[in-house]
């Protein structure tokens, strides 16, 4: 079962390709996050035209044009490379440490452990975060760690409920009961036996939750509790120019194609990763 | 059934405890932002006597234990409180907006679980074809895309420039559809990647290859065999949904002005209405919770293997 | 990869879609003379948060409640006091008695003839402490609402009777400002029977007044409906038929309903601000008034360093206020003083400070702070304030000051503020209640009202003293020029960078006629019509 789980996307060759195409469009946001100064010569959060009147549109010294500030685009959508990458890998990882441990450790012991677990997993997945997050911007000082903190602290129950699970459906596999009997701890049959099984659940949540993460940035900066001013996020860049669809489009499709290519290529890496280590077991 | 009645006392017990653990951090959280409700009711240019005078009413200067639990006092009576700013019981204003959000969130959950189930199902059939890398490419695209975008460029194109569907509002039929399209969009693709990805698994295993060599036709196959092995984790996140649905419904709501739960819990939010905020937050957690409830309980039908403990 | 983007751009560029007319309606014609009937559709971007006069005290509830309620006196259309419910008065030489007549054949909605013990009846109600009144300060100064309000006296000895027509105010104190206060909305006549029959609570949802409309439906959430009401004592008037207010419209989609033709009043989002104040199909219905108000960035006077004086000076000279201005597509004009142009007592030649990065980084030098430092704006989440946050961060970058932004919701704002060692700086803004200095001077920046709205926490005995002086003059002559020095002080202080004075703007259907913003209220509708 684990093993015929991990094939995501059919032949091999067009999931190496698939995979490679993931890589580069993974390594190419690393890469204009990493050389954004390089990229651009203006300052992402100056406003630089003298006179604001409406956002310009693409040419000449901005080649994708100036913000509802005044600001360069592009200099803004490389920055922003850096902010969006920090966020949604934060979030994730911490998402993903919290709900996979929590999972599994409810999944496999069960009774006791698993109820009170369960209870924290319901406790969470019923807390206002909306109101949480006011309340966090209010009395926290305004930080670049605060909102992917918060999202992680929240954002777990999906990961822990999902491989809980997984884990309550292998738990009475034979292979399960024979590593139990010859002796193995407990620790050895979560990491070796079961956290291979629940993987490939896993890889596609983790990949989706990255692009969930920013796409909560993305909303929580809607409702005016993003990242820190003037900090550009892609989920800032998107939610700030709701209103010039008709007047500036490019304002609002550039920010979008940036976080799709980036959740695009998260996904292809993760899928491909499914493949090549299904290749390597099989 | 004795020891299935016992796990379902066991579950009501705690989910009667998690909801205390809400809305004691609900309290808490009240407590904490450094804001004032009267400010809300008698407005920003109010005197500080008006102000105090209002906050004593309510009984805000008590302390937090004293307010907590003169607030389970009245929830054992099944009253709410009344809302600060309007004045009007809690329980009727979450009756008259509950309606609106059922038909939305429902309409939604419905339409994006059974189309994503059944894109699921039929890429997962075509592993590796143009179509399924075609639907996995587009799913990411859609899920990348925020709620309030997606719904405001949908009521640009459909009810500004075409002018086929309403700008926002509730009433007839036709202004359901883009706020349920909004949400069921993003449901959808969740859902087909979801199922994709199991049924695809079940699909390349033992037991489905030994079926197929048996002469077990295909629809039966993928619908049937495949689909009822893939469903716990499916499942599971139905149960899960039911808390993202209600934040999704939330933006939803704010972008096409549709009257219902969600738009009342941001107001409340925003305007620190208290006893609102505390009432939606409580229905939409016990929502959640008996959502969890049923899909734990569905676990032991899917899945005989499963025992409730 | 870069080249690629850069095509798609300027494709996207390309279908910038062009600004849509207006919807149609009747042009206007000199000869035309109003036309009864119709109903007016308005949009709202959440209910009203009641309509009990006596309570509602933000302008989405006065804009209602004026449609539904009358008061002694009102303004017309700038700032003049004229009559309403009464039809004449007198003010004692000693400006502490008023006696006002009542016009009369004025009914409430439910039947009821209107007579002065309902005014006296509407006062006393907003004065009973249970009540909580944001409005009853305003009233304090009447004799004997001191008993009234402890409980020793079952009436105000201030307010009189004498006759079904006739009623009679007694001050405890010269009151400069008692007319002007009898025109908010807070000394709406309400009807006695109404209150007491569905209670203060039920009142706050099923209003009865004299005005010209009734509500005729309110489904929280989604829509509002008033109605014509026949026994209006203006005769013929209003000429509309109906108000229907769709609730829960953002700007955006108030736009769209608007373009569309389904709403007839409706602001102009930011996004298209620029295109539609070009535009010649679109100009003739644009609306445009100065109001009372002034946008301030304010200095916590009790906390370091903005307790020097130089560092105020030196954040006042680093303010780039037109780029402010423009950012918000240039809604409103600069600010160089604190009282806003319209307003009695505004001197253009106040002490003021010019755009000066250099002079600022000089002053802060002076200050010892020439290495700079960091703080804090607290300012309302809006995507407004985001603007002038930003551009205020770039300013002060300029000067070395790195400001970091907070963004709260209203309340916590508000709460924020109160508290002397909380908000280092803070934007806010400013709507007088009375076209009168001492509502700037007196309730923003006298050290008493520390705690209340004097958020600067700014305190200067001199200054109060003038203020003081000022405050029960009734001579303008006299009045003004004490509030004008107090004001030059607090500039030389400058415990406010004052921002600008922003411009309300609105647009309307083509079919409306007569429909005005007003300097001080929202806009009145019992005079606006629609042409067929």
């Amino acid at each position: 079962m684990a093993e015929a789980a991990l094939r995501g996307l059919g032949s091999r060759r067009r999931s190496r390709r698939l995979f490679a195409a993931g890589m580069i469009l993974v390594g190419g946001l690393g890469l204009v996050a990493a050389a954004a100064p390089w990229l651009t010569s203006y300052d992402p959060d100056a406003i630089v035209v003298a006179h604001y009147a409406g956002p310009l549109p693409p040419g000449g010294a901005h080649p994708l044009g100036t913000d509802t500030l005044g600001r360069d685009v592009w200099a803004r959508l490389a920055y922003g490379a850096r902010t969006s990458l920090f966020v949604g890998g934060l979030a994730m990882a911490l998402s993903l440490g919290i709900g996979v441990t929590v999972g599994l450790v409810g999944g496999y012991f069960g009774g006791a452990v698993d109820t009170a677990l369960m209870w924290l997993v319901d406790l969470v997945l019923t807390m206002p975060t909306l109101l949480l997050l006011i309340v966090l911007a209010a009395v926290l000082p305004p930080s670049l760690l605060t909102i992917p903190l918060v999202i992680g602290v929240v954002g777990w129950t999906t990961f822990a409920r999902t491989v809980r699970g997984e884990v309550l459906s292998l738990r009475e596999r034979d292979y399960l009961l024979a590593a139990r009997a010859l002796g193995a701890s407990h620790g050895r049959i979560m990491l070796r036996h079961l956290l291979p099984g629940v993987l490939p659940g896993v890889v596609v949540l983790a990949a989706l939750g990255m692009s969930g993460a920013i796409g909560i940035d993305a909303g929580l900066s809607y409702l005016g509790l993003g990242v820190p001013l003037p900090t550009p996020s892609w989920g800032r860049m998107v939610s700030e120019v709701q209103t010039y669809f008709a007047v500036a489009p490019w304002l609002v499709v550039l920010p979008g194609v940036a976080v799709s290519l980036a959740v695009i290529g998260f996904n292809l890496v993760g899928y491909g990763l499914i493949d090549l280590l299904g290749e390597r077991r099989g | 059934m004795m020891a299935l009645l016992g796990y379902l006392i066991r579950r009501v017990f705690r989910a009667i405890t998690t909801l205390l653990g809400t809305t004691l951090i609900l309290f808490v959280l009240v407590r904490v932002v450094p804001a004032n409700p009267a400010v809300s009711i008698a407005g920003p240019k109010a005197d500080p006597e008006t102000l105090a005078a209002i906050r004593k009413d309510l009984g805000l200067d008590d302390p937090l234990a004293v307010q907590y639990g003169r607030y389970l006092e009245r929830l054992v009576h099944g009253d709410l409180g009344r809302s600060y700013l309007t004045g009007r019981r809690v329980t009727e204003a979450i009756g008259e907006r509950l309606p609106a959000t059922a038909k939305l969130g429902l309409t939604a959950l419905a339409v994006g679980f059974f189309l994503g189930l059944l894109i699921g199902i039929v890429t997962a059939a075509r592993q590796g074809s143009a179509a399924d890398i075609g639907v996995l490419i587009a799913t990411l695209v859609g899920l990348s895309i925020p709620t309030f975008w997606l719904g405001n460029v949908l009521i640009y194109f459909f009810g500004y420039r075409l002018r086929w569907l309403p700008l926002g509002g509730a009433g007839a039929l036709r202004h359901l559809v883009l706020p349920a399209a909004t949400l069921a969009i993003v449901e959808l693709f969740f859902y087909a990647r979801f199922v994709h990805t199991n049924v695809g698994g079940t699909l390349a295993s033992d037991y489905i290859r030994t079926a197929r060599a048996k002469g077990v036709p295909p629809l039966r196959l993928y619908f049937v065999h495949a689909l009822r092995n893939a469903l716990i984790p499916v499942v599971t996140l139905l149960g899960l949904d039911v808390a993202a649905l209600m934040s999704g419904v939330t933006l939803t709501e704010t972008v096409f002005n549709w009257p219902g739960l969600g738009r009342l819990a941001v107001q409340s939010v925003f305007q620190l209405d208290i006893p609102v905020l505390a009432g939606t937050v409580l229905f939409s957690a016990a929502l959640v919770l008996v959502a969890n409830l049923v899909v734990d309980l569905l676990y032991g039908v899917i899945d005989p293997r499963v025992r409730h403990g | 990869m870069r080249a690629g983007l850069l095509a798609a751009c300027v494709l996207l560029a390309a279908c910038a879609v062009p600004l849509d007319p207006p919807p149609s309606g009747p042009p206007a014609r000199p000869d035309e003379v109003p036309r009864p009937g119709g109903t007016l559709r308005l949009g709202a971007a959440e209910d009203v948060h009641t309509l009990d006069p006596a309570i509602g005290y933000d302008t989405g509830s006065w804009a209602f409640e004026q449609m539904l309620f009358n008061t002694l006196v009102d303004y017309d259309e700038g700032t003049t006091i004229v009559p309403e419910l009464a039809e004449s008065w007198e003010v004692s030489p000693d400006g502490l008695h008023f006696a006002f007549t009542l016009r009369s054949g004025v009914r409430f909605s439910s039947g009821r003839a209107l007579a002065a013990a309902d005014v006296k009846y509407s006062l006393e109600r907003l004065l009973r402490p249970a009540l909580h009144s944001p409005g009853a300060e305003f009233f304090a100064g009447l004799a004997g609402v001191d008993e009234y309000v402890h409980g020793r006296s079952p009436e105000v000895r201030g307010i009189t009777t004498p006759a079904a027509n006739r009623v009679e105010f007694a001050l405890a104190a010269v009151d400069p400002l008692f007319l002007h206060k009898l025109a908010m909305p807070f000394a709406s006549v309400v009807d006695r029977e109404a209150v007491e029959r569905v209670g203060d609570l039920g009142f706050r949802r099923q209003p009865v007044g004299s005005g010209a409309f009734v509500l005729a439906e309110w489904v929280e959430g989604q829509r509002m409906r008033l109605a014509r009401n026949p026994l209006y004592f203006r005769s013929g008037l209003p000429y509309l038929d109906g108000i229907e207010v769709t609730v829960g419209l953002s700007d955006q989609l108030g736009w769209f309903k608007y373009q569309r033709g389904e709403i007839d009043i409706s602001g102009v989002p930011s996004a298209e601000f620029a295109r539609v104040v070009a535009d010649a199909r679109y100009q003739p219905l644009l609306l445009e008034r100065t109001t009372l108000r002034t946008q301030y960035l304010g200095l916590n006077c009790a906390l370091p360093p903005f307790d020097q004086a130089a560092v105020r000076q030196a954040m006042n000279m680093a303010v780039n206020k037109q780029r402010l201005l423009d950012l918000i597509d240039g809604r409103g004009v600069v600010a160089t003083t604190i009282l806003p142009p319209d307003m009695p007592g505004y001197d253009s030649s106040t002490l003021s400070y010019p755009f000066d990065p250099a002079g600022a980084r000089a002053r802060l030098e002076a200050a010892g702070l020439g290495h700079g430092f960091a703080t804090t704006l607290w300012a309302s989440r809006d995507e407004g304030s985001m603007r002038l946050g930003q551009s205020l961060q770039q300013d002060l970058r300029a000067i070395g000051v790195e400001l970091a932004l907070k963004p709260v919701d209203f309340p916590t704002l508000i709460e924020a503020v109160r508290h002397p060692g909380m908000a280092p700086l803070f934007l806010l803004g400013w709507e007088a209640d009375f076209p009168d200095p001492s509502n700037f001077l007196i309730v923003l920046l006298h050290s008493r009202s520390r705690g209340t709205n004097n958020n600067a926490f700014y305190a200067n005995p001199e200054v109060d003293r003038l203020l003081d002086e000022a405050e029960p003059l009734l001579e303008p002559g006299r009045r003004l020029p004490l509030f004008h020095d107090a004001e030059v002080m607090i500039m030389r202080d400058a415990p406010w960078v004052p921002l600008f004075h922003p411009v309300g703007f609105a647009i309307r259907h083509p079919r409306v006629r007569n429909y005005q913003l007003h300097p001080l209220r929202p806009s009145r509708v019992e005079t606006v019509w629609l042409a067929g």
